[in-house]
């Protein structure tokens, strides 16, 4: 067992917590029940994405299209049911279809085939966003029926808004799926040493496919709660989404040279980047240098993790 | 370097921005991130009304006009307790959860140029884009004889204000001109489509007495198709809509006749103090029209000092 301050995620909780005590008292506003459960809710999303991300990026890979696949099963699943009148448990299914079958198509051309997950999602940042506008003729769907606003903002048992409920039960999840399933073991196996894996005899090519399928799994996921907590979809949804999944997965301590790191960070990462933003919106911030600081945290998290990195080589 | 002098370098350059003491009204003034030269007279009218009012003004974006990010806004803005909001959708309808909740918390409501469906609120403020569109139509009308072809470059018709534009041009072209033959060009607010529409419909068409837009940049395309075919300026006369920069700078070059243009710098100082009004708990009209202008080449030059068009305009 790791002490505390070895943990990959260490890093991150120090950085949430001294950035809350500081917005505290910056200003009025940030430390209060509301707040905080709004950080949480505005914070689900990205976290979603982040937790399929943190798999893809332990195998050494990464996964630009999350934002543009969370847009299509997002416009796909509006589209059944506003302009279709399908069950919305149907349109549920059918985001999640889309999301296995993109992750399988993903991880076919990036296992089976061998081209570089960069290249295969970045054209699927395009491919997928622009099928979402086409298969939805570019429309906005409004009004989603039940129980959308309910997973949107709704709260179960009248207190505990549903957004944080299912990031709270999916990040269970998947902390069991990383630490206790083959699949988790072996994700760090082909991401500290993929020949090495291959050696020992995992069957390498199925698990890569697999981090995929997880990921598009992530993103159907996101797209619901998303969807949900607009009361609508288009085609326009989770723009550049990537960017901050992929952020938060970084400031979580996950290394992007694959092998390293833990799915409770990119929770930690998710909220370390809402954070800022809410904190700066309170504190009325424009959004120009609201980008600026989150992308001047994201470069130095990157720096963080490639001098350690060196170190470990080092030693 | 580690996170702690990560998180301590962006606190101490938040802490540094700390806001001065309270005013007495707070007013949240959310754009949806639009940085063209349109949405900058907008938003440089709201800031002027809040700043002349005394108020404390805040005003946020959402990021890359991405709506999740302007639902974050409103949110925090509600926990913020802001005493009214003014806010330019990213969209209608995707909008509405977060503004009911901020009704619900009491805080009145003014939309900004685009309307929210969905949600009551406090007034929608913009110009009303059918009696916009009769100034134009009706300018039209002056130009034309009974029976003279015009073509028509639409806005999206799958939108309110696509629908608006078209339906005011043509139901005030056709009480005065019934028999005008309109050749319609659709497009979704596509430069490159209404140039290509026009270049097909003037192929068609030899006898194309004036083309109307819907809006500015399918001038911009419309001037570029008639180029291509070898028109020169005047030729066919070409009324624009919106008072853009680059509307008011065909004006200038000869190619464009007429411009119904909005006050966009009207629009959001009108929707800034509306919010001002109803968080003072004044009674406030529900839908406010800040009006068109007919714009022509004897008035441009006036009307681009005065609305603040000209310091974006290429041509002076």
């Amino acid at each position: 067992m790791k002490t505390l301050a070895r943990q990959e995620w260490y890093g991150a909780m120090v950085a949430v917590l001294v950035l809350g005590i500081l917005l505290s008292f910056a200003s009025p506003y940030f430390l209060n029940t509301r707040n905080l459960s709004n950080i949480l809710v505005q914070a689900s999303v990205i976290a979603l994405l982040a937790g399929g991300q943190t798999f893809v990026i332990l195998t050494g890979g990464v996964d630009l299209a999350v934002g543009s696949l969370t847009a299509l099963s997002g416009a796909v699943a509006g589209y059944m049911m506003v302009k279709l009148g399908i069950d919305p448990y149907m349109a549920i299914l059918a985001a999640f279809a889309i999301g296995a079958a993109v992750g399988i198509f993903n991880g076919y051309l990036v296992a089976f085939v061998g081209i570089p997950s960069f290249i295969v999602t970045l054209g699927g940042l395009t491919l997928w966003r622009g099928l979402a506008f086409d298969a939805t003729g570019g429309f906005d769907m409004s009004g989603l029926p039940d129980p959308f606003p309910f997973i949107g903002y709704g709260d179960l048992f009248g207190f505990l808004p549903m957004p944080i409920v299912i990031m709270a039960t999916f990040y269970i999840v998947m902390s069991f799926v990383l630490s206790s399933t083959k699949l988790g073991r072996y994700v760090y196996a082909i991401g500290s040493n993929e020949m090495g894996a291959r050696q020992v005899g995992i069957n390498i090519r199925w698990y890569k496919l697999g981090v995929y399928v997880v990921s598009g799994l992530c993103c159907a996921l996101a797209a619901i709660v998303l969807i949900g907590r607009m009361d609508s979809s288009s085609g326009k949804i989770a723009q550049m989404f990537e960017l901050d999944a992929i952020a938060a997965v970084i400031l979580g301590g996950t290394s992007l040279f694959g092998g390293r790191g833990s799915i409770i960070g990119s929770l930690l990462g998710a909220i370390l980047i809402t954070m800022i933003r809410n904190g700066m919106n309170l504190l009325e911030i424009s959004q120009f240098k609201q980008m600026m600081a989150i992308g001047a945290v994201v470069i130095i998290a990157v720096w963080i993790d490639v001098i350690r990195r060196q170190r470990l080589l080092r030693k | 370097m580690n996170f702690k002098h990560q998180a301590c370098c962006v606190a101490l350059t938040l802490i540094g921005m700390i806001p001065a003491a309270h005013a007495e009204l707070t007013i949240a003034y959310i754009t949806n991130g639009n940085t063209n030269e349109g949405w900058t007279l907008i938003n440089g009218g709201a800031a002027d009304a809040g700043k002349k009012a005394g108020v404390k003004f805040i005003q946020l974006a959402a990021e890359r006009g991405e709506l999740s990010k302007q639902l974050a806004i409103v949110e925090d803005m509600i926990t913020r307790h802001v005493d009214a909001i003014a806010i330019a959708p990213v969209d209608s309808a995707g909008i509405a959860p977060a503004v009911n909740r901020a009704l619900a918390a009491g805080i009145p409501v003014v939309a900004v140029d685009t309307g929210i469906t969905g949600a009551k609120i406090t007034s929608y403020v913009a110009t009303d884009n059918i009696k916009a569109a009769n100034v134009q139509g009706n300018w039209a009308v002056d130009q034309l004889k009974d029976g003279d072809k015009v073509v028509y470059v639409t806005g999206d018709q799958g939108q309110s204000t696509g629908q608006e534009r078209k339906k005011g041009f043509i139901d005030a072209l056709k009480a005065k001109r019934p028999n005008v033959k309109i050749v319609e060009v659709s497009t979704t607010w596509d430069q490159t489509q209404a140039q290509n529409g026009v270049e097909a419909a003037l192929r068609s068409n030899r006898d194309i007495k004036l083309i109307a837009c819907a809006w500015d940049g399918g001038a911009l395309g419309a001037v570029a198709a008639m180029k291509g075919a070898g028109i020169k300026p005047g030729e066919i006369k070409l009324a624009g809509f919106d008072g853009s920069p680059g509307g008011l700078d065909m004006m200038k070059n000869g190619w464009q006749q007429a411009n119904a243009a909005q006050m966009l710098a009207k629009i959001g100082q009108t929707g800034v103090e509306t919010a001002i009004a109803a968080a003072k708990k004044q009674k406030v009209e529900a839908r406010i029209d800040t009006g068109a202008f007919l714009v022509l080449p004897s008035n441009v030059d006036k009307f681009a000092k005065d609305s603040g068009v000209a310091q974006f305009m290429k041509v002076k």
